[in-house]
């Protein structure tokens, strides 16, 4: 949701900046294909780093835990993360690293979307980017509510 | 290519268009609009806002598609070419923007280069900074290279993007009211740097504008845009002595 925040209405006010002062138009002018350019890029990064960003967040929670533990009682580091590992299973990383490469390419194609197709001047670009976090943020919504699903069909 | 017109090579026209119309829902911009544009020569589109000068001017560089007409540029309809095919036409055809849309992420080095960008293959790293310095100079702004677009006067950005379309060495320039947002000072001066790239570069100009000075100072040829046609037609002396009430109005 965080992500859906900053980088889609990063993307979508971009763009929707870009589209209202005739830069994509300059672009395409220029023999640049501006989908190219701009959407795939973005909609890539957006696809390729959510997951990483998964990844260092479990990392940073899961050591946070560990100094959690550690107020209480007196656990060492090695053991701490030895039963950290005997007690995760293989379903309860796959999935959530799994969908979180859907949550950023909706995140990224609606930016997109909605940047690319902003109009009427300023207004146009705020509205671009607002819409662009409540849609990203819905469609997260969506996609976790499927992936519950599929996940549980195939009994993870 | 496809569609290419037989044309006469000595009529060197280099723009015709046939009867080209656009609406946008039930408002009909352009009602078979027609102009035809000689080598080198400069024109100057004239009408008053919201005239549909800016949908003509997209129309000639393929960014809007018109519902009817054709748009031949060097004998190749415009409406009819597919994505490479119209960018090999656009590498001739250079366009100035009215808001100059410039990229503000980069600086004005990486804005002259960027239309480099499909040749940079085929050449080297110094004659790209070379024509950067080139078009850089033609403007008069050969210090402004490290610069954001941010950090420029309205003027300086208008320069540069005047040297952003000059790169390629166009054959024709398309100017989408050049002079909007200026005053009148920096106006002339834009309007002189204008003339003298025509003069230079030997350049076959499209200017569209509702600026007096940019019409008298720029044009060899005025076209009247009026109710979506070409109204009238003829050198700015002709124009202004019309005794047309509708062509009277902008001279008043």
């Amino acid at each position: 949701m965080i992500f859906a925040g900053k980088i889609g209405s990063s993307i979508g006010a971009e763009l929707g900046s870009m589209k209202v002062t005739e830069q994509i138009d300059a672009m395409e002018v220029s023999g640049t294909n501006p989908f190219k350019y701009l959407v795939a890029t973005r909609v890539l990064a957006c696809t390729l780093m959510l997951p990483v960003l998964v990844m260092l967040g479990d990392s940073i929670s899961l050591y946070g835990a560990y100094l959690g533990v550690n107020i209480h009682t007196n656990t060492s580091f090695i053991l701490y993360w030895t039963q950290v590992f005997d007690n995760l299973v293989f379903g309860d990383v796959l999935p959530a690293f799994t969908k979180s490469f859907f949550f950023g390419f909706a995140v990224g194609i609606i930016g997109c979307y909605k940047g690319y197709n902003s109009s009427k001047g300023t207004e146009g670009v705020g509205r671009s980017a607002n819409s662009a976090v409540v849609v990203s943020s819905v469609s997260i919504f969506v996609i976790d509510l499927l992936a519950v699903q599929v996940t549980d069909i195939l009994g993870y | 290519m496809k569609s290419e017109l037989k044309l006469d090579i000595k009529s060197n026209k280099v723009l015709i268009i046939i009867n080209l119309s656009k609406s946008f829902g039930n408002n009909q911009v352009l009602k078979e609009f027609n102009l035809e544009l000689l080598g080198g020569e400069s024109v100057v589109v004239l009408g008053k806002s919201g005239s549909g000068k800016s949908v003509l001017i997209k129309c000639i560089i393929g960014l809007i598609k018109p519902d009817h007409g054709s748009i031949h540029i060097f004998g190749h309809n415009i409406p009819d070419l597919d994505h490479d095919e119209l960018d090999q036409i656009r590498a001739k055809v250079g366009f100035l923007f009215q808001s100059n849309a410039l990229y503000d992420s980069m600086t004005v080095r990486e804005n002259l280069e960027f239309p480099l960008r499909r040749y940079w293959l085929e050449i080297s790293q110094m004659e790209v900074d070379k024509m950067v310095i080139d078009a850089l100079e033609d403007v008069g702004l050969a210090h402004t290279l490290d610069m954001m677009p941010a950090e420029l006067s309205g003027g300086m950005r208008k320069r540069v993007a005047l040297a952003r379309t000059l790169i390629l060495k166009p054959e024709i320039i398309l100017y989408d009211e050049p002079t909007t947002g200026l005053d009148t000072i920096t106006s002339k001066e834009i309007i002189e740097l204008m003339v003298e790239i025509q003069q230079k570069y030997k350049t076959t100009s499209l200017i569209i504008s509702h600026d007096m000075n940019c019409v008298r100072m720029a044009s060899e040829r005025v076209v009247m845009l009026i109710d979506g046609k070409c109204y009238a037609s003829g050198t700015y002396n002709e124009i202004i002595q019309s005794v047309d009430p509708k062509v009277k109005l902008f001279f008043e």
